[in-house]
């Protein structure tokens, strides 16, 4: 909508696809990855992500017969790599569904640029996060106890009291919801797909994906308001999710776990490692597959940006814990995070604070927000800050228990470095996967914004201008 | 729909200029005449109840007028534009801040009806007391209000001034320096506005903490704040004033803020009072028991039924939206169970069994009418919206498809 104002010139624009882009090109570029055997970049990419896969492989195979004994927990801590992966990576999903639907709800148009492959982040993500309750079950083949249904078992319920279950609840409804945004987003794309699709195979199994898209305004006018309902219904699921997980902690009596600012601090932290995964994956992304005219620092700059605003919230959440464990007067609450920061975690403590609080910092400066070594080595800093984050909550809250004869200390085997390691090959298995075989871009909504041009290269405004 | 929208500044229609209709000015005076009455009585009565009263009206509208200040900081730092013609009317609403910061000056001869921690006796006695004597003490108290105030008005002042300064220059370079002056103001809010709900609200009961509470009082700020500007909208246009440039789309927007707040609200408070019942420690749950018994469990049930089961499902529908005086009657119900949402927090404190009296609606009114009076001063005195607004034109031109 730019209309006469000069506002848009003067001050910072909304960030925007290269103006010289046509409609033709957009499904050229966004398609091409698809339709071209991969180049060595991308195989090198995938053996890569396939040897760590098989790191994880391993570490589950040896965990399954064996049991979780592998691990390091012991009595005092019975919760560490396992727990901490899980919600790291439930964290990492949280960036799509905040770019598709809140973004979305929010009309922040440069979304376009950067939704489908946060999306699909989210979803790998997410899936990769439901391993490890499954995992720490010890007995993954019966984790369909964990729904309640009328059974033979004893008439053996579930706990419905119990925060793990709503968990389970929350992070398939999630999940599913996700998923389902996800796909309706991506008919319009696979049908263009289809419509290319050179040979049989290629038209069937894209013909059936696209669900007989024929993109008429019939098709288009249920497209939107279905996509409007669904950005509405995941909304709230983006806070409920991650509140759900703060619960598993916050509900018990455990020093340094049981705090109210939980919900909206673990909201605040899945957002920010969630944009810092994002930015991570598009960096490279973008290199690889040239899709710099689409994604461009512009973009990347509005993350940097997002990145600290959430970066200032958890620093937040970190001080008001503090101070309430000073002000509480409660001598537990006040060891733990005495412990925390000058006890045997400290340098965990430390690296947290490190990467999450202060060195997003740099981000004040447009100069760094337009880096793109300095974004890249930032957003792996937050990825590391992040997964400290819930190491040192629950181990640090655990490895000290009210009794001095119950401390302990957590080691890793290498069971646990393997299952880690293995985790992130699950994530860019799929992640790469998923650039093969589907538009990366959401071409159908980077053409809504595109200006219209007419013979001669002049602007009519944009398409929304027209509707 | 169809829209054309404007093509340059200078097409735009004026915004018309405001004045107070005698009546309300008369209303509002009475209603601070009241209001020192019924504090003035309320003293001689029972000192302690004209002080909390005092607390709940001083931090209500400052919080309000906060607010102001917040969101035009919100919509520099964001780069909003549909936001830009009710963006004056918000700065009008943080200029009751210098009438808040003498407020708080009044608020300060109260601390010791208010505040168990400042009877040094008491605290000496009280081990919990003692031990966060180092933050709860009379002077640090007085520093960090005064210190959080000066931050508030300081920057609402330079908000507003900046804007009232763009309307002759038509600058750009104002907007962008309020650009930067807004990023600075966010961070520095968050902590002194924590800070002000951790000394006003929460010491109430010295011994409660509750790292949430200061989400849970910008929570209401937010809640509070957009309605009241939403309401100050619909009453200027009743007037006939800002026609053609704040539109269905805008009522659409300040609604769905509305919406969004009723259920966030909810989130925090449930956030807050789950983990707390769940846990059942005692040195957090005597709080809650505190404000569940004795009559007071009818404040807490109409608090969830009226901030927020029955907004919510008021303003779902577009419609809701969209009808002037259906918004602002659900908005005057927001604005009454936010006052509820306060009062329970407070009085409980000193009362042991809910009451509610001339003392509680005349304290109340006395500051609505302070905060009547002062807006609406401002506002007959400045243009209605910024004219020269580089953003103002995509801003009235602003539509929901």
């Amino acid at each position: 909508m730019k209309h006469n104002t000069n506002a848009a010139e003067y001050l910072e624009p909304e960030p925007h696809p290269a103006d010289s882009l046509t409609y033709d090109q957009v499904t050229r570029d966004v398609c091409a990855p698809l339709e071209r055997v991969p180049g060595r970049g991308w195989w090198m990419a995938f053996s890569g992500a396939l040897g760590l896969l098989t790191i994880g492989l391993i570490s589950i195979y040896k965990l399954v017969t064996t049991g979780i004994g592998v691990w390091g927990l012991n009595n005092t801590i019975g919760w560490a790599y396992d727990i901490t992966n899980f919600v790291f990576w439930i964290g990492i999903g949280h960036a799509g569904t905040l770019i598709s639907a809140i973004l979305f709800l929010f009309r922040q148009k440069w979304r376009t640029a950067i939704n489908r492959s946060a999306e699909a982040m989210t979803i790998f993500a997410v899936m990769t996060a439901g391993l490890f309750p499954l995992l720490h079950t010890g007995r993954p083949w019966l984790a369909f106890w964990l729904f309640p249904y009328p059974n033979t078992r004893g008439s053996l319920w579930v706990n419905f009291r119990s925060p793990l279950l709503w968990d389970v609840f929350a992070v398939s409804t999630y999940f599913t919801i996700s998923a389902v945004f996800w796909y309706i987003g991506l008919i319009p794309d696979i049908a263009t797909v289809r419509d290319r699709a050179r040979n049989k195979i290629r038209r069937v199994i894209y013909g059936a994906l696209s669900m007989g898209w024929t993109g008429s305004m019939r098709n288009w006018m249920h497209y939107e308001m279905v996509y409007l309902i669904l950005a509405g219904l995941s909304t709230p699921l983006v806070l409920s999710v991650h509140s759900i997980v703060s619960f598993d902690f916050a509900v018990s009596v455990i020093p340094g776990w049981h705090t109210t600012i939980f919900p909206p601090y673990f909201v605040a932290g899945a957002i920010f490692s969630g944009f810092a995964m994002v930015m991570t994956l598009l960096i490279i992304v973008r290199k690889v597959v040239h899709l710099e005219e689409y994604i461009t620092v512009r973009h990347l700059e509005n993350m940097c940006k997002i990145i600290m605003a959430t970066g200032l919230m958890v620093g937040y959440a970190y001080a008001s814990e503090f101070f309430i464990a000073w002000y509480s007067g409660s001598p537990y609450e006040q060891f733990t995070f005495v412990n925390r920061a000058f006890g045997p975690y400290a340098w965990a403590y430390w690296t947290m604070v490190s990467c999450n609080v202060f060195i997003p910092q740099v981000f004040w400066f447009k100069k760094m927000r337009t880096n793109l070594t300095i974004m890249f080595i930032i957003s792996i800093f937050v990825n590391i800050g992040m997964w400290f984050e819930r190491f040192v909550i629950i181990v640090t809250s655990l490895h000290r228990g009210f009794l001095p004869s119950e401390w302990s200390y957590f080691t890793p085997t290498i069971w646990d470095i393997g299952l880690l390691i293995g985790s992130f090959g699950i994530f860019f298995t799929l992640f790469l996967l998923f650039t093969r075989v589907l538009p990366m871009i959401a071409m159908a909504e980077i053409k809504s914004i595109l200006p219209f041009k007419r013979k001669g290269g002049v602007e009519y405004g944009t398409h929304e201008d027209v509707v | 729909m169809s829209h054309h929208g404007y093509h340059s500044l200078a097409d735009l229609p004026k915004p018309g200029h405001f004045h107070l209709p005698k009546t309300a000015k008369h209303i509002f005076i009475a209603c601070v005449a009241i209001g020192v009455v019924s504090f003035a009585g309320a003293l001689f009565q029972d000192a302690t109840r004209a002080w909390y009263n005092y607390l709940i009206g001083y931090f209500y509208w400052m919080s309000i007028a906060l607010f102001g200040a917040f969101i035009t900081a919100i919509h520099h730092a964001t780069g909003s534009q549909w936001s830009t013609p009710v963006r004056r009317l918000a700065e009008g609403m943080s200029s009751f801040l210098p009438v808040a910061a003498v407020l708080l000056l009044g608020l300060f001869l109260g601390l010791h009806h208010l505040y168990e921690w400042t009877h040094v006796e008491e605290v000496a006695k009280d081990v919990l007391l003692s031990g966060k004597s180092a933050y709860l003490n009379t002077p640090f108290f007085i520093i960090r209000s005064l210190v959080g105030m000066a931050i508030w008005a300081g920057f609402a002042h330079y908000f507003t001034t900046k804007s009232l300064e763009q309307d002759q220059s038509g600058a750009i370079s104002i907007t962008k320096g309020l650009i930067k002056a807004s990023v600075i103001f966010l961070p520095l809010f968050a902590l002194s506005f924590t800070m002000a709900s951790f000394d006003d609200i929460m010491s109430v009961e010295p011994h409660f903490f509750s790292t949430i509470f200061g989400v849970y009082q910008f929570s209401s700020l937010f809640y509070s704040g957009v309605t009241t500007l939403t309401i100050i909208v619909i009453l200027m246009q009743k007037q006939g004033l800002l026609k053609g440039l704040v539109t269905e789309h805008h009522m659409h927007d300040l609604g769905k803020w509305m919406f969004a707040f009723t259920v966030f609200w909810a989130y925090i408070a449930f956030s807050q009072y789950m983990l707390i019942w769940y846990a059942n420690l005692p040195e957090e749950t005597f709080y809650f028991i505190k404000r569940q018994e004795n009559g007071w469990q009818y404040w807490a049930l109409s608090l969830a039924i009226l901030k927020f089961i029955v907004p919510f499902f008021l303003l779902i529908g577009k419609w809701a939206k969209v009808i002037p005086n259906y918004l602002l009657s659900v908005g005057v119900l927001m604005l009454v169970a936010n006052w509820i949402d306060l009062y329970w927090q407070v009085a409980p404190a000193y009362s042991e069994f809910a009451r509610l009296g001339w003392q509680e609606l005349g304290i109340f009114v006395g500051f609505l009418g302070l905060f009547g009076l002062t807006v609406s001063r401002f506002y007959s005195r400045h243009p209605l919206v910024p004219m020269k607004d580089p953003y103002l034109l995509d801003g009235v031109n602003h539509n929901q498809f």
